[in-house]
C-alpha cells in the first residue's frame, strides 16, 4: 500500500479568546509524497502558518489528523521534520557553529560525531568563514543559510519552511531560492521532501512540484495544482506558460471560486 | 582598560575626601576617638559576606520561582499575585517575624545573623524574580518554536534557551537587588524590635551607630565614604562588565544595518571568570545533559513535569474578579501569617487579640489619614524627582561628553544608601530652616528623593539611549528641532521607560518612607505624621503589639497594591502603543 510521507486528514483548527472562537482552518486534507516539493500558498491570515506548525508537531488540529508515514504526529520530532523560520530564530548567544549544533545536541549525538556533521553542513551552505561568528555579525541572507544548515544538520525526512525568504531583499532571496532547489536535488542530503509556505505566487510556481492553495480565513483547500513547468525553472521564468499559471492562481485566490476544479 | 583607570581615579579621589575634610575641619580627634575605627575592614568583610549569603538565596529563589512562574501558566495565576504582595510588604514588615522566628529557632548570635540575611534577602529578592519572570515570558515566539521544533524541551530547553535568554534581565535585576540590599543594610545590621537593638558587626551598623548612637559626625562621614566606595567598586568592577557581557545574549528583534558589536574588553578578572564558567559549560555541559536525561528516565512518570513543552498559547485575559479574589486571598493569608508569627512568639492568642489590640490602640483609626499624608509626601518627592531626572537624564543621554563627565557622579549618588545620608541632610536642613515641623517635612522629602530618583534617572537614560537610530534619523530628515523634537519624538519614545522607572520609584518610595518619616539622629527623634512613622513607633515601642504592626504593614501594602492595580497597570497597557515595533 502506498503511504504518503505527510498526510493531513480533515484538519480543523480553532482558537478561542475573549471575543469568542475564531476558525483558522476548515476541513483541510492533502497528502505529500516523498521527493515532492510542495508549496502552501494563500493570502495572509489564512492559517497556512498554523498548518505548517501542525505538520511540525508544534500545534495540534482541533479535529482531524496529521500523519507522518501513516503515524499520527504527536509532537515535534527533529528527525521527522525540521523547520526554517521567516525570522531565522537563531539563538543570539551561540555562534554559527553552535547554532547548527543545536538540533544534534537535542537528539543526543556525541560531541565527536556532532563536529563531523556540523562541518559537513557548514561546507554545504558555504559558511566556512563564519563558523565562529555570532548571528549579529551576519547579513540576513547569511542568517538564513545558518537556519537552513541547522535544519538540515539533524537530517530530517521533511524540511518545513515558513516564508523563508520574505525577510530578505529580492536579490538575496533569489539566490537562496536556487540554493534551496539545488539542495532538494542534491543526493548528498538525506532530506528530500520540502514543504514551503509562501504568499508569493511567482515564488510558488518557480519552486514547487505542487501548489496547495488556501482560501482566506478560515483556510480551506481551494486548489491542489501540479506545476509541470520543466526544471530548472529559471530557464522558463519568461515563458507564457509560467505567467499563465501565475494568473490562474491569482484569479483563483481573488475570486475564491470553483475555478480550480475546471482547470484541473 | 581606559575605563579601569577612570574608575580607579574616581575611587581614589573619592577616598581622599575624608582625610582632606578631617584636616580642614580639624576633626581628626573625633575620628580617632571612635574605638571601632580599626575594625572597619573587618566590618566591610562581614557586610559583604552577609550580602553574598542573601544574594545566593536570592539567585536560587529567583531562578526557581521566576522560571516556574514564567513557563507554566496555571501556577503563574497564583504565583504572580503572591509575588506582588510579597514585594509590597515593606522591609520593616519582615523585621519582627524574622527576628522572632530566627532568634527563637537558632542559638545565639547565629539566629540574629540569619535574621539579618533574611532581611537583606527580602530587600533583594523581588527585583530579581520579577526580572526573570518577565524575561522568561518575553522569549520571542520564534525562538521558542525553533527550539521546540528541534526537540529541546524540559531541562534542555531551560539550559540552552531559557537561561541564556534571561541572562541580561537577570543581571539588571541583580543590580537592582544589590542596590536594594545596600539600601537596607543599616536596618538589617541593627535589628531593633521593641526597646532592644541587636547590633551585628558590619559597615552598616558602624555607620548606623555613628549616626544614631554616638552622633559622631566625623566617623559617620568616614563610614559613609567607605560604604559608598565599596558599593561603587562592586558596581564598576562586577556589575558593569557583566551587563556589558550580557549584551551578547540580547535577543535581537530590531534588524538594523549598523549593529554595534557588544564590547567586553574591560576588567580582566571578571572576564576571565566568565570565560572560565563558559569553558566549564562547554566541557561538561553534555555530561550534565545526559545525567539529567538518565535521572529523568529513572524517575519515570514523576519526571513528566520536566517534559514541559512551552507551546504557543493565545493570550487569555483573566476576569478581574478572579484576579481580585486571588489577590485578596493571598493578602489576607500573608497578613495573618505575619501576625501569627509575631504573636505566637510573644505568647498571645492571635486572632482573638485583634479586637483587643484595636481597642487598646485607638490610633489605628488614623491609619487611612496617615496613609494619605504619606502618599502626598511621596507624590511631592516623585514630582520633584521626575522633573529633574527628565531634564538631566535626556541631556546626559544625548550628549556623550556630558555623560562621560557626570555619569561617575551619578553612579556614586546611586550607590549612596539613604540611611547614611540622614545626618547630613538633617544638619543642612535644620541649620537652614530651623528645627520646626516644616524643616522635618523638607528633610523627609529629601530623604524620599534619595530612594526614588535613581530609578527614574537610570531608566530615562536607558530609554533615551535605546531610541532606534532610524527614528532619530527620520526626525533629523524632517528637520525637527528643539521643543518639537522633544515633544513629538523623544518624550513619547521614552514613556515606557519613564513608567518602568516610576513603578520602581514608587515601590522604593514606600520602602524609603519608613526611614524617612522617622529620623533618629544622635538620640533626637524627628518625625512627621505618616504611615512610616506609625510603623516605626509601633515596632520600637516598649511593648510592641503584633496586630498593630500588622495593620500598619497591611495598610501600606494595600496602598502599594491598589496603586499598582489602578494606576500603573493601566498606564503600562496604554504605554504599549509607544513601544517601537520589533521587526
Amino acid at each position: 500500500m502506498f503511504v504518503p510521507e505527510i498526510e493531513v486528514r480533515h484538519a480543523n483548527k480553532e482558537f478561542s479568546d475573549t471575543r469568542g472562537r475564531t476558525k483558522i482552518l476548515e476541513d483541510v486534507s492533502f497528502s505529500i509524497s516523498e521527493h515532492e516539493f510542495v508549496c502552501v500558498l494563500g493570502p495572509s491570515g489564512c492559517g497556512k502558518s498554523t498548518l505548517l506548525r501542525i505538520i511540525a508537531g508544534l500545534e495540534f488540529p482541533s479535529s482531524g489528523k496529521a500523519l507522518f508515514r501513516g503515524r499520527e504526529i504527536l509532537g515535534p520530532n527533529p528527525q521527522t521534520s525540521a523547520m526554517i523560520f521567516q525570522t531565522f530564530a537563531l539563538l543570539p548567544w551561540r555562534t554559527v557553529y553552535e547554532n547548527i549544533e543545536l538540533g544534534l545536541q537535542s537528539i543526543g549525538i556525541p560531541k565527536g560525531k556532532r563536529k563531523e556533521v556540523v562541518m559537513k553542513y557548514i561546507r554545504l551552505m558555504d559558511l566556512d568563514d563564519f563558523s565562529d561568528a555570532y548571528p549579529y555579525e551576519l547579513s540576513g541572507g547569511m542568517k538564513q543559510r545558518v537556519g537552513i544548515a541547522r535544519a538540515l544538520a539533524v537530517e530530517p525526512c521533511v524540511l518545513l519552511m515558513d516564508e523563508p525568504f520574505s525577510a530578505l531583499d529580492a536579490m538575496t532571496a533569489d539566490a537562496l531560492r536556487r540554493d534551496v532547489l539545488e539542495l532538494w536535488n542534491d543526493s548528498q542530503t538525506v532530506t528530500n521532501t520540502f514543504v514551503m509556505i509562501t504568499h508569493l505566487i511567482e515564488e510558488a510556481v518557480f519552486m514547487a512540484d505542487r501548489i496547495i492553495v488556501l482560501s482566506k480565513r478560515p483556510g480551506r483547500v481551494i486548489g491542489d495544482i501540479p506545476v509541470d513547468i520543466p526544471r530548472p525553472r529559471h530557464d522558463h521564468e519568461r515563458d507564457p506558460e509560467f505567467f499563465g499559471m501565475c494568473d490562474m492562481i491569482h484569479r483563483m485566490i481573488s475570486y475564491n471560486t470553483g475555478e480550480a476544479k475546471t482547470e484541473k | 582598560m581606559k575605563n579601569l583607570k577612570a574608575t580607579l581615579a574616581v575611587l581614589a579621589i573619592f577616598l581622599a575626601l575624608p582625610p582632606l575634610a578631617f584636616t580642614y575641619f580639624g576633626a581628626w580627634d573625633a575620628v580617632l576617638s571612635d574605638p571601632q575605627i580599626v575594625f572597619l575592614p573587618y566590618f566591610v568583610f562581614r557586610s559583604l559576606m552577609r550580602m553574598l549569603a542573601a544574594y545566593f538565596f536570592v539567585v536560587v529563589f529567583g531562578l526557581v520561582y521566576g522560571i516556574a512562574a514564567g513557563l507554566y501558566r496555571t501556577p503563574r495565576l497564583f504565583m504572580l499575585p503572591l509575588l506582588d504582595i510579597l514585594q509590597s510588604i515593606p522591609v520593616l514588615g519582615y523585621l519582627p517575624p524574622a527576628i522572632l522566628l530566627f532568634t527563637g529557632a537558632l542559638p545565639g548570635e547565629f539566629g540574629y545573623e540569619v535574621a539579618s540575611v533574611f532581611l537583606i534577602f527580602s530587600g533583594m529578592a523581588w527585583a530579581v524574580t520579577f526580572s526573570i519572570l518577565g524575561a522568561v515570558r518575553a522569549i520571542p515566539n520564534d525562538l521558542r518554536e525553533a527550539s521546540n521544533a528541534f526537540g529541546l524541551r524540559g531541562w534542555k530547553y531551560v539550559r540552552h534557551v531559557v537561561l541564556p535568554a534571561i541572562f541580561p534581565a537577570f543581571i539588571t535585576g541583580s543590580v537592582l537587588a544589590w542596590g536594594g540590599g545596600w539600601y537596607f543594610l543599616v536596618a538589617a545590621e541593627m535589628l531593633s524590635y521593641g526597646s532592644s537593638v541587636h547590633v551585628l558587626p558590619g559597615i552598616g551598623s558602624f555607620l548606623g551607630s555613628a549616626v544614631f548612637t554616638y552622633g559622631n559626625l566625623a566617623s559617620a562621614f568616614l563610614g559613609l565614604t567607605v560604604f559608598v566606595a565599596v558599593v561603587f567598586a562592586i558596581n564598576s568592577f562586577i556589575w558593569k562588565p557583566l551587563s556589558e557581557f550580557a549584551k551578547y545574549f540580547n535577543v535581537q528583534t530590531q534588524i538594523s544595518k549598523e549593529t554595534e558589536p557588544p564590547v567586553f574588553s574591560e576588567f580582566g578578572p571578571i572576564r576571565h571568570m566568565v570565560y572560565f564558567a563558559d569553558s566549564l559549560q562547554r566541557k561538561y555541559g553534555d555530561s550534565l545533559d545526559s545525567l539529567v536525561d538518565s535521572a529523568q528516565r529513572g524517575m519515570g512518570r514523576a519526571a513528566r513535569v520536566f517534559e514541559h513543552v512551552p507551546y504557543k498559547r493565545r493570550h487569555r485575559r483573566h476576569p478581574g474578579l478572579v484576579l481580585f479574589s486571588i489577590y485578596s486571598m493571598f493578602f489576607i493569608a500573608a497578613m495573618v501569617l505575619l501576625a501569627f508569627f509575631v504573636a505566637s512568639a510573644i505568647n498571645s492568642l492571635p486572632l482573638k487579640s485583634l479586637l483587643l489590640a484595636i481597642d487598646a490602640h485607638p490610633e489605628v483609626y488614623s491609619l487611612p489619614i496617615l496613609g494619605l499624608y504619606s502618599a502626598l509626601r511621596i507624590i511631592v518627592a516623585y514630582l520633584i524627582a521626575l522633573s529633574w531626572t527628565l531634564v538631566v537624564g535626556i541631556a546626559v543621554a544625548r550628549s556623550k561628553r556630558l555623560s562621560g563627565l557626570v555619569m561617575p557622579a551619578f553612579d556614586i549618588g546611586q550607590s549612596t544608601p539613604a540611611l547614611a545620608l540622614f545626618p547630613f541632610i538633617v544638619i543642612i536642613v535644620i541649620s537652614t530652616l530651623g528645627g520646626g515641623q516644616l524643616s522635618v517635612e523638607v528633610a523627609c522629602i529629601l530623604l524620599l528623593l534619595t530612594g526614588t530618583q535613581w530609578y527614574l534617572f537610570f531608566n530615562i537614560v536607558g530609554a533615551v539611549k535605546s531610541i532606534p537610530g532610524n527614528v532619530l534619523e527620520a526626525s533629523r530628515a524632517f528637520d525637527l528641532r528643539g521643543v518639537q523634537l522633544y515633544s513629538s519624538v523623544i518624550l513619547p519614545a521614552i514613556i515606557p521607560g519613564v513608567l518602568l522607572g516610576s513603578v520602581q520609584a514608587w515601590g522604593g518610595a514606600w520602602n524609603a518612607l519608613i526611614v524617612s518619616e522617622y529620623i533618629n539622629y544622635g538620640g533626637n527623634v524627628y518625625s512627621v505624621p505618616g504611615l512610616g512613622s506609625f510603623l516605626n513607633q509601633a515596632t520600637l515601642s516598649a511593648n510592641p503589639d503584633p496586630w498593630i504592626i500588622t495593620l500598619a504593614v497591611a495598610s501600606m501594602s494595600c496602598i502599594v497594591l491598589l496603586m499598582n492595580y489602578l494606576v500603573w497597570r493601566p498606564l503600562f497597557n496604554y504605554a504599549e502603543r509607544f513601544r517601537f515595533e520589533s521587526v
